[in-house]
């Protein structure tokens, strides 16, 4: 019976985790398999897919673009969430929870609506062009209050004494924050730059609608995938699936968020 | 109420309080504090005496009053510019630093030269005995060493007054002590000033050579330590620094007459009075002993509970109509004379009694 | 001492937070108005005027009603699976797989951030004609031939918002059976409980805030998208996102988009409220 039980419960842990993982690996397997079909039987490894996106010149435009907005994304929200987990950090929570609730609230209502919103602003009220520029601006919205959040946590184990400690010793507030907490709080800092990284890249509903007549990953991918089945996708998919993956799971390792 | 009048104050505070919202955490501090004094603040917690330290440190802002430092008013000076440097309770090390970079950190934003600083360094390290502990960081260190690093940390700096905010009081009691006399050999050594605040009479008894005890936000009582245990001048003082007993009673024409019975001379104005005595001020004395001596009040009672502390005994007395004192001290020798429920008689000199009456 | 107060800072303090509040007031907030505003206007001639009307409203629901219906019955259908699968995934993660409780939430996290796109191509390969699972079920004689009632139904828009939206889900609940301590499991099992009744007295009153957390989420989430239902939902169209970005970029009317968006928010709020009001609702007896 007992075993009965375990053996249930590891068929079932089994088939979730094959159901998270499994789409997202046939995806990167069949990036290397020379067929056109994401079918079996398997017909062979083959780069070609690969071989294909790095030759054409909208990838490379799509990737550029995607970089110009990603980046300073990630810097600029670093310094916006960061800066508000800092100021959250000296006051109580019953002050504290309230705002940072308030600064996340664009990441609680659909971005369909965060980006029509965006729209309705940018071309009727402020005649602003869109662009990168345009997309940038969404982006910050669900960007820094993660930052703010991983920051605010790190914040919450830091020993404020030092902080006064390294007053009471000569430090100005600049030196202070310069020399006590930031090597204490950098990896947290990091963390989060790439966890906002990894959103900004993956992020598709409010870049379509801010991007205008350019593209990113996200847009170029979207593009491919209302054409046809066309199988250099699943080289793309697995390109992005590394750098979002990978820098969440950097991320992670940096801020030591567990659950 | 005063605090000490002194020929060269290093430190003067006038007025001072500190306001949270509603309440007042300080009050109307009057203090002055001599130069090379070493000062204890003793209170319970919540009593103000942190807050009290913090706005000398410059780590709090007083909301009234004025803080003089050698003569110089620093009430709002910002703490990266007073000639004070802060002990933390909870040390507030800088985990990310070695111990020499710790120690070295106010130095190396004074923008000292590096020879000075690694010099100043290792005489702060050798003076609180942690020479070649310089590249260890400090997590790796026991309580007493990370201690002792916060502790070189803010002398390395020579302020002209050091404060230590319980500074012993997260570690254990052998440490403590051990702490506690190089606290005071340091002191002698650098000769500087140092305040601390502390919660633990016997602490602030073993290091300070002033005592400043602290109440609801204000100065109840400051002096030399033997003084304030001697004559202290509230009740509030005389059971913070001690134990003790309370005996009421009525004065007329100055003739005290006390409520467990016994009448004595004591010059002062009528009314009601409270005296306090010391329990190791008075003495028993067992059948066949004279207890009236010259000078002396002496009562009649009954041995209630006795406690073998070891070195000495101390005993609760009876004296009737529900008062009871304790008396502490007893020597061994008397411990097999004095029963309970044995009925003997117990005496103190008159100069014994303080009058504590509000 | 109750304060551990630096002495400048309330001011300093306050002005920290101001670039990411400023962010959110123009990027945000004054969208959020100027859309309000707009979902009160007229198009006419293909420009939009002022106005104080009611027509995009009226629109929404005289055209979008049924839509509506079964936008909120579709993230309904979702949150609760995602609810019930993410408990299960959680609960196995902290009190079932021991030392590899620990992998199984990395899973979660990992799979977490990455891949919105991705994802509904993944599925859209999958369940395809001639895709994988097709391929299997050939290949293993499950079916004659390959089925074409895979795709483009509601079953495949709620298979891959489930898949998307299951590690959001899962944290919030294994967060709150985190802070389950064992001590708690033991000593109702030593007052006489089973593993069922352990379950439902102690364990799931503990975390009916991440449960509910983790319906508010996935359900917000599967309401408002419409990439997924676009792509593998076929030509019938059954959730309400689809038609704000229509009404919006392809029409361009934006009253209409602007008017059927307060209508998505203010349904969802209402059907969080409700699940919330049985969440709290529900002691157990």
């Amino acid at each position: 019976m007992r075993q009965f039980r375990a053996l249930l419960w590891f068929a079932v842990i089994a088939m979730l985790v094959l159901f998270m993982l499994g789409p997202l690996a046939i995806v990167v397997v069949f990036s290397f398999n020379s067929g056109a079909l994401v079918s079996l039987p398997l017909t062979g490894f083959s780069l070609d897919w690969y071989r294909e996106l790095f030759s054409s010149d909208e990838f490379w435009a799509a990737f550029r673009n995607s970089l110009a907005v990603a980046v300073p994304t990630a810097l600029l929200a670093t310094v916006t969430g960061t800066m508000t987990a800092l100021a959250l950090t000296r006051k109580s929570a019953s002050a504290s929870v309230p705002l940072l609730t308030a600064l996340s609230v664009p990441i609680m209502i659909p971005p369909l609506v965060v980006a029509i919103g965006l729209v309705v602003l940018y071309v009727r009220w402020l005649s602003i062009p869109l662009g990168i520029g345009a997309v940038i601006g969404g982006h910050l919205l669900l960007t820094q209050p993660l930052v703010a959040l991983v920051v605010s946590a790190r914040m919450a184990s830091f020993d404020r004494v030092a902080l006064e400690a390294a007053r009471d010793l000569g430090a100005t507030p600049w030196q202070a924050f310069r020399y006590v907490t930031l090597p204490q709080i950098r990896a947290a800092l990091v963390g989060a730059a790439l966890l906002a990284f990894a959103i900004s890249l993956d992020e598709f509903i409010i870049t379509i609608f801010t991007i205008g007549s350019g593209n990113t990953l996200s847009t170029f991918v979207w593009g491919k995938m209302r054409t046809s089945l066309d199988p250099s996708i699943n080289a793309i998919a697995t390109l992005l699936l590394v750098v979002t993956i990978g820098s969440t799971a950097i991320a992670l390792r940096m801020t030591r968020y567990r659950g | 109420m005063r605090g000490f009048e002194s020929e060269d104050p290093i430190l003067r505070l006038a007025g001072l309080g500190k306001r949270f919202g509603h309440a007042d955490v300080v009050k109307d501090i009057e203090l002055t504090i001599p130069r090379g004094s070493f000062t204890a603040i003793l209170g319970p917690s919540g009593c103000g005496k942190s807050t009290l330290l913090r706005m000398i440190g410059g780590l709090t802002l007083p909301t009234s009053g004025r803080i003089e430092i050698d003569g110089e008013d620093v009430t709002y000076t910002p703490p990266q510019k007073r000639p004070t440097n802060t002990v933390f309770q909870s040390h507030g090390l800088f985990a990310h630093m070695s111990v020499h970079e710790n120690v070295a950190f106010g130095l190396s934003l004074a923008g000292r030269p590096r020879e000075e600083i690694s010099d100043r360094v290792a005489d702060a390290l050798k003076l609180v005995r942690l020479s070649g502990f310089e590249g260890r960081t400090v997590d790796r260190l026991s309580g007493g060493q990370q201690q002792r690093v916060a502790l070189a940390r803010a002398l390395v700096m020579r302020p002209k007054i050091l404060l230590l905010d319980e500074p012993l009081s997260a570690l254990d009691l052998k440490l403590r002590q051990a702490m506690q006399e190089e606290l005071r050999a340091i002191h002698l050594d650098t000769g500087g000033t140092f305040i601390f605040v502390t919660h633990d009479q016997a602490e602030a008894f073993a290091l300070g050579d002033r005592l400043i005890v602290m109440n609801q936000g204000r100065i109840e009582q400051a002096g030399p330590p033997g003084e304030v245990y001697a004559r202290p001048r509230s009740r509030f003082a005389a059971e913070f620094v001690g134990d003790a007993n309370f005996l009421t009673g009525k004065r007329n024409n100055g003739r005290v007459a006390l409520d467990i019975g016994v009448q004595f001379d004591l010059p002062g104005p009528d009314g009601m009075l409270n005296l306090m005595l010391r329990p190791e001020a008075a003495r028993l004395h067992t059948a066949g002993a004279d207890s009236r001596e010259d000078g002396r009040i002496s009562v009649e009672g009954v041995i209630k509970e006795v406690v073998d502390l070891g070195p000495f005994a101390q005993c609760r007395f009876d004296l009737g109509g529900g008062h009871h004192i304790e008396i502490s001290g007893i020597p061994r020798t008397m411990i097999g004379e004095i029963a309970v429920g044995s009925r003997v008689s117990a005496s103190w000199p008159k100069s014994a009694l303080v009058d504590v009456t509000p | 001492m109750s304060d551990a107060s630096a002495p400048q800072r309330s001011t300093g303090g306050a002005l920290l937070a101001a670039p990411a509040f400023a962010i959110l007031a123009v990027l945000f907030i004054v969208p959020m108005i100027l859309l309000f505003v707009v979902s009160f206007w007229r198009v006419r001639n293909f420009a939009l005027t002022p106005d104080m009307s009611l027509d995009a409203y009226t629109r929404v629901f005289v055209t979008y009603g049924d839509v509506l219906v079964s936008t909120m019955a579709n993230g309904s259908v979702t949150a609760l699976i995602c609810v019930g699968l993410g408990f299960l995934f959680a609960y196995a993660a902290r009190f079932r797989a021991g030392r590899w409780g620990d992998a199984l939430i990395l899973v979660a996290i990992i799979t977490l951030f990455g891949g919105y796109l991705v994802k509904i191509y993944a599925w859209k390969a999958i369940l395809s004609t001639d895709g994988f699972l097709n391929a299997i079920l050939v290949a293993t004689g499950v079916s004659a031939e390959p089925l074409d009632t895979l795709l483009y139904n509601r079953g495949a828009v709620i298979v891959a918002l489930v898949h998307f939206l299951l590690p959001f889900a899962i944290l919030p609940i294994y967060g709150q059976l985190r802070s389950v301590n064992d001590i708690q499991i033991e000593a109702a099992h030593d007052l006489g409980a089973s593993g069922r009744q352990t379950l439902i007295r102690v364990i799931i009153p503990q975390c009916r805030i991440g449960l509910f957390a983790a319906f508010a989420i996935s359900f917000l989430y599967a309401a408002g998208d419409y990439i997924t239902p676009r792509f593998l939902g076929g030509g019938s169209g059954t959730m309400i996102g689809q038609f704000i970005a229509q009404e919006f970029s392809t029409r361009f009317n934006w009253p209409a988009g602007a008017a059927m968006s307060f209508v998505l928010m203010a349904a969802s709020l209402l059907v969080l409220g409700l699940v919330g009001i049985l969440f709290v609702r529900r002691k157990p007896s």
